[in-house]
C-alpha cells in the first residue's frame, strides 16, 4: 500500500491566495472546506467528554470560521491547509473550555434537551468516558476515525503521518478502550 | 502454523483496520488454532460497530445543532473582517516605515549590532515555523495593545488532549527571543509554540501559532 500522504502545498497555497483575491470558486472551495469545522469541533469534544452543549459548539462553530479567515495569511504551506484549520479548532475548542469552566454557571431553568442523554444511551456515556481516559494520540485516532468519519487515510493527510502510524494508534486506542470497557481473558499463543 | 503474541495482535490489528478481511487464511488459520482468537476478534469488532453507531449518532446531533450556522455569510463577514483588518495595517505600516528606515540606517551607522529576522517577517508571522537549530532566533510580527504585551507558549505537539503549555513566560514588548542552550532543553520537540497578545488588563487578544523542531 501507499504509505506516503496526499498533501500539495502549492494547491492550498494557491486556494489561500485565490480566496483572498475573492475569487468565487475558490472561496466556495474554502467554504466547503469551512463546513467541516463543526465536525471538528463535535468530534473534540466527544472526545473530552462533552465539556461544551450543542448551543456552545454552533457559537463556537462561528467564532471558529472567522477566526481561520483572519487567520488566513499566516498559512505558509508548511502542512496540509486541512492540518492547519484543524489545529486551530483545536486551540480554540481548548480556550472555549478553559472559558467556560472560569464562568459561574448559571441555575438555567430551561436546560438544552438536546444535551440531556436519552436512558437507552448509557453505553454511550460509557464509551465516551473510556476514550476520554484512553487520551492522548490514540483518543486523537479514534474520533477522527468514528467521530468525524475520516478514513485513515485522510487523517493521515491531516496530521502529517504515514497511514500506517495512524492505524497503529487506532489499533492501541482499540485496545486500551478494550481493556477500559471489556476487561477480558488473554488470548493464548499456539 | 504457529502464532506468537506479536503475531496476533498484528492480525488483530490488519483486520481491525481494514487491510485484511476475516476470510483472509491466515487469519481463518488464527481462529481455528489460537484459543480465544475469534472471541477476541468479536469482542473488538463489536467495539468498533459501537464506534460506528455512536459516532454516527454525535455526528448526527452536531449536524443538527450547527445546521442553522450560515458558513456562507460568515466566510463573507470573516474575509470582510480581514481585508479591513489589513488596511488598517497597511496604514498604520506607512507610519511605520519612516522608523524602519530610521533603524536600518542606524544598523549601516552600527556595524556592531545583529541583523533582527523581524525586519523580514510579513504582518502575523512567526518564525521559525518547521526546522531549527540551536542558534536560531525566535521572533514575531503582531500588533501589541499600548500597554499590552506578548506571552510565549510551548506545547509539546502530541498534546492533543488538554493543549497544556508545558512552558510558557511573559516576553513583554520583546519581539524577538533568543534561547539559552539551558531554555533549549526545555523546549518540547517538535512542538506547537504560540504568541499570545494580551492586552494592559490581560486579557487575550490575538495570537498566531506554528509548528517546529530541532534539526
Amino acid at each position: 500500500m501507499d504509505d506516503r500522504n496526499e498533501f500539495d502545498p502549492e494547491a492550498d497555497l494557491a486556494l489561500v491566495a485565490a480566496v483572498a483575491r475573492r475569487d468565487a470558486s475558490a472561496i466556495e472551495q474554502m467554504t466547503r472546506r469551512l463546513e467541516r469545522v463543526a465536525k471538528i469541533l463535535g468530534a473534540q469534544n466527544a472526545r473530552m467528554g462533552r465539556p461544551l452543549d450543542l448551543h456552545d459548539l454552533a457559537d463556537l462553530t462561528q467564532d471558529v470560521v472567522i477566526v481561520v479567515l483572519r487567520k488566513l495569511d499566516e498559512y505558509g504551506g508548511r502542512g496540509p491547509l486541512d492540518g492547519w484549520i484543524y489545529r486551530i479548532c483545536c486551540f480554540e475548542f481548548m480556550n472555549a473550555v478553559r472559558r467556560k469552566q472560569r464562568t459561574p454557571r448559571p441555575v438555567a431553568d430551561t436546560e438544552p434537551l438536546a444535551d440531556v442523554p436519552a436512558p437507552e444511551s448509557g453505553e454511550r456515556e460509557r464509551v465516551l468516558l473510556a476514550i476520554e481516559r484512553v487520551g492522548g494520540v490514540e483518543a486523537e485516532a479514534l474520533t477522527l476515525k468514528h467521530f468525524e468519519g475520516l478514513t485513515f487515510e485522510e487523517i493521515a493527510a491531516r496530521l502529517e503521518v504515514p497511514p500506517s502510524t495512524i492505524k497503529t494508534r487506532y489499533y492501541r486506542g482499540i485496545h486500551k478502550l478494550e481493556a477500559i470497557l471489556r476487561p477480558r481473558k488473554g488470548v493464548e499463543s499456539s | 502454523m504457529t502464532f506468537d503474541e506479536s503475531k496476533i495482535e498484528a492480525l488483530l490489528e490488519a483486520v481491525v483496520t481494514g487491510e485484511r478481511s476475516e476470510s483472509d487464511a491466515e487469519v481463518q488459520a488464527a481462529v481455528h488454532s489460537v484459543p480465544g482468537f475469534a472471541e477476541r476478534l468479536a469482542t473488538l469488532r463489536g467495539l468498533v460497530a459501537d464506534l460506528d453507531a455512536i459516532g454516527a449518532d454525535e455526528r448526527l446531533a452536531v449536524a443538527e445543532a450547527t445546521a442553522s450556522v450560515p458558513i456562507e455569510a460568515l466566510v463573507e463577514r470573516g474575509l470582510d473582517a480581514r481585508d479591513r483588518t489589513r488596511s488598517r495595517r497597511r496604514a498604520i505600516s506607512w507610519s511605520a516605515a519612516a522608523a524602519l528606515l530610521v533603524g536600518v540606517v542606524s544598523f549601516v551607522w552600527w556595524p556592531g549590532s545583529q541583523p533582527d529576522v523581524y525586519l523580514d517577517l510579513r504582518d502575523r508571522e512567526m518564525h521559525p515555523a518547521g526546522i531549527y537549530s540551536a542558534a536560531t532566533e525566535f521572533a514575531w510580527r503582531l500588533d501589541r495593545p499600548v500597554g499590552g504585551r506578548y506571552e510565549l507558549r510551548f506545547y509539546r505537539e502530541d498534546d492533543v488532549d488538554r493543549f497544556e503549555p508545558v512552558w510558557r513566560f511573559d516576553a513583554g514588548d520583546a519581539t524577538t527571543w533568543k534561547p539559552t542552550p539551558q531554555q533549549l532543553e526545555r523546549l518540547p520537540n517538535p512542538m506547537l509554540w504560540e504568541v499570545v497578545v494580551r492586552d494592559v488588563d490581560d486579557r487575550r487578544v490575538d495570537d498566531i501559532f506554528a509548528r517546529a523542531h530541532r534539526d
